[in-house]
This record gives C-alpha cells, sequence and structure tokens, in this order.
C-alpha cells in the first residue's frame, strides 16, 4: 500500500515537474557569464561593421525603451553606454523611468541600441525574462557574447545572445 | 384575499389617473429600454469589429488611435517576409497596409462631413473577411467603396451614395463603384479608397497600421518581430483588445445614458408617489372598513400592490410598443461608427423588470400611509 502511494506521489511529482517545464522553459545554465569576455565594442561600433551570423561581443546598459527588459520573452534592448545618456546622468532629473533615454531623440536613440534575445535548441526565442539573471535590472551595465541574428539590417542590430555578464554596480 | 378584479375595478375608477401613472411609467421605462439597448448596440459592434485571428501592428505611442499612428509603408511587406504561419489566400499573405483617415467628405451639393475613410490594397479583404461586396467591385485609384450604413454616419440619404455617383474627399472626386456592407461593425460606416490615392490626399508617406491574419502564426509571434526592430517603433495588439480598449473609451458615454434615464425615472417615481398618495389617503376608510369586515392588512397590501403593478406593466406594454415601433433597427451614429439599436427580447425583459421595480417602489409607502393608522380612527377619517 505504502509503495503504491510513493509510486503515485513520484508519478503525480513527475507529471508537475513536466509541465511546469513546459510551461516556463527555464534560461541555459551556461547563459549567465562569470567573468566579462574581452574585446567588447560599443552598440554604436558594433552597428558598423556587423554582418549576420558573425560572432559579437557588445558593452551597454540595458534601456532604450521604457519597457527594456521584456516581461514574456528573453529579449532586452541594449543601448550605447556612451553615445547616448539615460536620465538619471542628466543632473536636476526627476525622471521615473530614467532608462528609456526619453531626453535623448528618437533618431539618436534609435542608432544607439540594439536588441538583445536568447533562443533554445530549435531557433524559438525564449519565453522566459532576462530579468533577475545576475541582477539583471533596466540600466544594468552588460557584456554580451553572441551572434548576429539574421534578420538584422543595417539599421537595426539584433543579436542572439549565448551568455551574459552583468557588472555588479 | 381579495380579488383581482377588485383592483382592476379601483384602477379604472378614476381615468385621468390611470393615463397620469400608465404614461410616467411608460416613459421611464421606455428611456430604460432604449439605455440598455444603445449600451449593448456599442457594445456589440466594438466587439464583433476585433476579430482574434487579427493582429494590428502599429505606431508606439499610438495604442489608443489607429487614427494617430504612422508607420512605414514597408511594415506590412516585412511582416509577410518575417513572420512564418500568417494566413495565405492563393499565395498571398493576409497583410494589409492601412491608412485610417478622417476627413471631409462631400456628396453633391450638401455641405462635407467628417467621414473614416480607410486606404487599403485588396488584401485588406483577405484580412476583414466580414466585408462582402452587395454591388459593385473594389476600387482602384480615384474610386472608393462604400459601406452600406455610411450614408446614414454621414447625414445622406442612400442615394447619394449609389453606384456612379462622385463624392469629393479632401478636394478629390472620386467615384462610387462598389457597395459593401460588414454587418454589426464599424466598418460598415467607412468608406474605402485606394491606399496610393490616400497617402496623396493625406500628403504622407506613411500608414496608419498593417493588419495581420493569423493562422500558424500566434500573437506572439508577431509581437516578437516588433520588439526586434526598434528601428521601425512598432506596437502589435490583437485587434479584438483594441476594440475593447475603444469600448471602455465610450464607458462614460454609456454612463451619462444610464445617468439620464435615473434622472427621468427619478422624477417619475415622484410623480407617481404624489399621484398615488393623493390616491390612497382617500381610500383610508374604504381600507379601514375592508379590515372590518374581515380583510387583514396583508391582503389590502397586496390589492393596493396589484393596482400599481397593473398600472406601471401596462405602462410596459406601451413603452415596449413604442420602443418595437420607433427605436427597432434605428441607426444610431458615433465617432467611429454607426450601428442599429436592437430591441431584444433581453432589452424587454429589463423593461418589464423595470415596470416591477417601480410598482414596487411607486405604491410600498403611499399604501403603508393608507394602511398605518389604527382602525377606529381610520374608520373616521374624512
Amino acid at each position: 500500500m505504502k509503495s503504491t502511494l510513493r509510486s503515485l506521489t513520484a508519478i503525480v511529482a513527475l507529471a508537475l515537474a513536466t509541465t511546469t517545464h513546459a510551461a516556463d522553459p527555464a534560461l541555459p545554465a551556461s547563459l549567465l557569464a562569470e567573468k566579462a569576455p574581452k574585446d567588447a565594442v560599443s552598440v554604436v561600433k558594433a552597428r558598423e561593421n556587423a554582418k549576420p551570423g558573425e560572432a559579437v561581443v557588445l558593452r551597454g546598459k540595458i534601456g532604450g525603451r521604457k519597457i527594456a527588459l521584456l516581461p514574456k520573452f528573453a529579449m532586452a534592448v541594449l543601448a550605447d553606454e556612451k553615445a547616448i545618456t539615460s536620465c538619471n546622468d542628466m543632473p536636476g532629473d526627476s525622471c521615473k523611468t530614467p532608462w528609456d533615454y526619453c531626453c535623448e531623440s528618437p533618431e539618436k536613440l534609435s542608432s544607439s541600441t540594439a536588441t538583445i534575445q536568447v533562443r533554445d535548441e530549435k531557433g524559438k526565442i525564449l519565453r522566459t525574462p532576462l530579468r533577475g539573471l545576475g541582477e539583471l535590472k533596466e540600466l544594468s551595465l552588460v557584456v554580451i557574447s553572441g551572434t548576429v541574428d539574421p534578420a538584422s539590417t543595417k539599421d537595426n542590430l539584433i543579436v542572439n545572445a549565448t551568455s551574459i555578464f552583468v557588472e555588479k554596480p | 384575499m381579495l380579488p383581482l378584479s377588485y383592483a382592476v375595478r379601483n384602477l379604472f375608477r378614476v381615468p385621468a389617473r390611470l393615463c397620469q401613472l400608465v404614461l410616467g411609467a411608460a416613459l421611464v421605462i421606455f428611456l430604460l429600454m432604449l439605455a440598455s439597448a444603445l449600451s449593448n448596440g456599442m457594445d456589440a459592434v466594438l466587439r464583433s469589429s476585433g476579430s482574434e485571428h487579427n493582429v494590428i501592428v502599429l505606431g508606439t505611442g499610438s495604442e489608443e488611435s489607429v487614427e494617430r499612428s504612422e508607420i512605414k509603408a514597408s511594415v506590412p511587406s516585412l511582416l509577410a517576409a518575417s513572420v512564418p504561419g500568417i494566413k495565405t489566400v492563393l499565395g498571398k499573405p493576409a497583410v494589409s497596409g492601412e491608412i485610417h483617415y478622417n476627413g471631409p467628405l462631400q456628396a453633391g451639393t450638401h455641405p462635407a462631413s467628417q467621414a473614416l475613410i480607410r486606404g487599403v490594397t485588396p488584401a485588406a479583404l483577405l484580412v476583414h473577411p466580414e466585408v462582402q461586396l452587395l454591388s459593385g467591385r473594389f476600387p482602384r485609384s480615384g474610386e472608393v467603396m462604400v459601406g452600406k450604413l455610411a450614408a446614414h454616419k454621414l447625414g445622406l440619404t442612400e442615394d447619394d451614395l449609389a453606384l456612379g455617383k462622385t463624392i469629393t474627399v479632401a478636394e478629390n472626386p472620386m467615384r462610387i463603384v462598389g457597395i459593401f456592407h460588414a454587418p454589426g461593425t464599424v466598418m460598415e460606416a467607412e468608406v474605402w479608397a485606394d491606399l496610393s490615392d490616400m497617402l496623396a490626399i493625406g500628403q504622407r508617406d506613411t500608414i496608419s497600421c498593417a493588419v495581420v491574419r493569423l493562422d500558424d502564426a500566434t500573437f506572439d509571434d508577431v509581437e516578437i518581430f516588433t520588439l526586434q526592430r526598434l528601428d521601425l517603433e512598432l506596437a502589435a495588439m490583437l485587434e479584438s483588445e483594441y476594440y475593447a480598449k475603444l469600448s471602455s473609451f465610450y464607458r462614460p458615454l454609456r454612463a451619462m445614458t444610464w445617468v439620464t434615464t435615473c434622472l427621468v425615472a427619478a422624477g417619475a417615481i415622484f410623480g407617481g408617489l404624489n399621484t398615488l398618495y393623493a390616491a390612497f389617503a382617500s381610500r383610508v376608510r374604504e381600507m379601514a372598513t375592508l379590515q372590518a369586515i374581515g380583510y387583514r392588512r396583508r391582503a389590502l397590501l397586496l390589492s393596493l400592490l396589484q393596482e400599481g403593478m397593473l398600472a406601471t406593466l401596462m405602462g410596459a406594454l406601451v413603452a415596449a410598443a413604442l420602443a418595437l415601433w420607433l427605436a427597432d433597427g434605428f441607426a444610431v451614429t458615433f465617432s467611429i461608427g454607426t450601428f442599429a439599436l436592437e430591441i431584444t427580447p433581453q432589452v424587454l425583459g429589463l423593461g418589464v423588470l423595470g415596470g416591477v421595480a417601480l410598482a414596487l417602489i411607486g405604491t410600498l409607502p403611499p399604501a403603508w400611509t393608507c394602511l398605518k393608522p389604527l382602525l377606529p380612527a381610520a374608520l373616521r377619517a374624512s
């Protein structure tokens, strides 16, 4: 009797674990880098030469849009660290969402940002938010390693991230 | 228990008072039915205007109004090329680039009025299958097709927007080559023109939105595209969600209708109370006599309630007849479209319930005043 109950419990637990896993695919353990990759370039610099399929190492701040860390997908907006200035770095600014860089012109913002995304082995974008990965949040300074997505254009840089290093403030 | 015939006879004893009660109740119940039909109609037209299979891609920051939105004209083709699983019809992707333009339209010698003009390509018919041509054909450059309710929306007759007639859109003459309907949606009150014409008329190189019809793709797939393309500054919304938001925008208007109805109802209730107080006050001795011969207060209260109920239900009958005759099918125009009022069984039922409530509220206080005095005092009442 006891062993039947134990088996049943195990089956239910296994089923629950499988369901949870299917609905909420976790981020790969290797995604969070412990050390910053070398030879990182700025977002603006990367945009100049990026070619689809090429490896790239980017350094920048999470920001550039009001929703810079997407709640449903493993996607984020990366802003150039120096080419544009977030509102909190502007003296006297009391913006409640400083990571949206709202003081910058739309053209400058557009040319100084990149989309970061994490795909699974099938090439689908993971339906898990990046927020919290190594304390990742808006305006976190990060170094991203990955490849330039085939959908990237000269006006829009998309990087498929394979590792993310989050600098401690 | 007093027989029902006693209440009926009493009711018809003073015909003028009966008329006053019935007409007062009829007015309130008629307004109640109108408010309900208006609210239901507006909700229904906005609900059925948006499909759960369609995603609207518009400019960020313009999620509240597609008319204010501007996106690059290349977005529809980029969507078709980048998002797998979009519905295709005979090999053509169901992605419609559209301009939603609210501008002056003149028909014949009538003064110009604000019209909703949608600049479209034939792909619009792939994403809006509700739209069906009743006569004529899809417009080419210099031509338009008009919705069946467009004439009403513009305050014109159907003849003014008949096939072959010419209308002027922002000083550009355009010939009507098609009449379409899209039952129960806001599109039925629109005028559809060629997308290139609307680009020229609006002096713009951007479109308002792209409407995508999903097949295997999900909303998330379209949303991911909009999030990836930072350069295009796009936002994606389910079409049904967009119209649900519009519906909430009109909530204050619907609330105003209900407030007006309640105010009129309050006026009518006070009028009715006044009439019944006067009517029942003169019957204190009659009620006391009935008590003296053995009828209990409860039976008398029930009889008075029957009188009130009969009067308001007659009012409900008059209101229902008026609503079916005058309001059913009446086209109501609001800023983004037109819909027909429908006096449904639910609306009629609400009217009857309103009548019952009116009878209870209007009869109980005067009846209480009439039955409250002690028997000896009541028997001596003048």
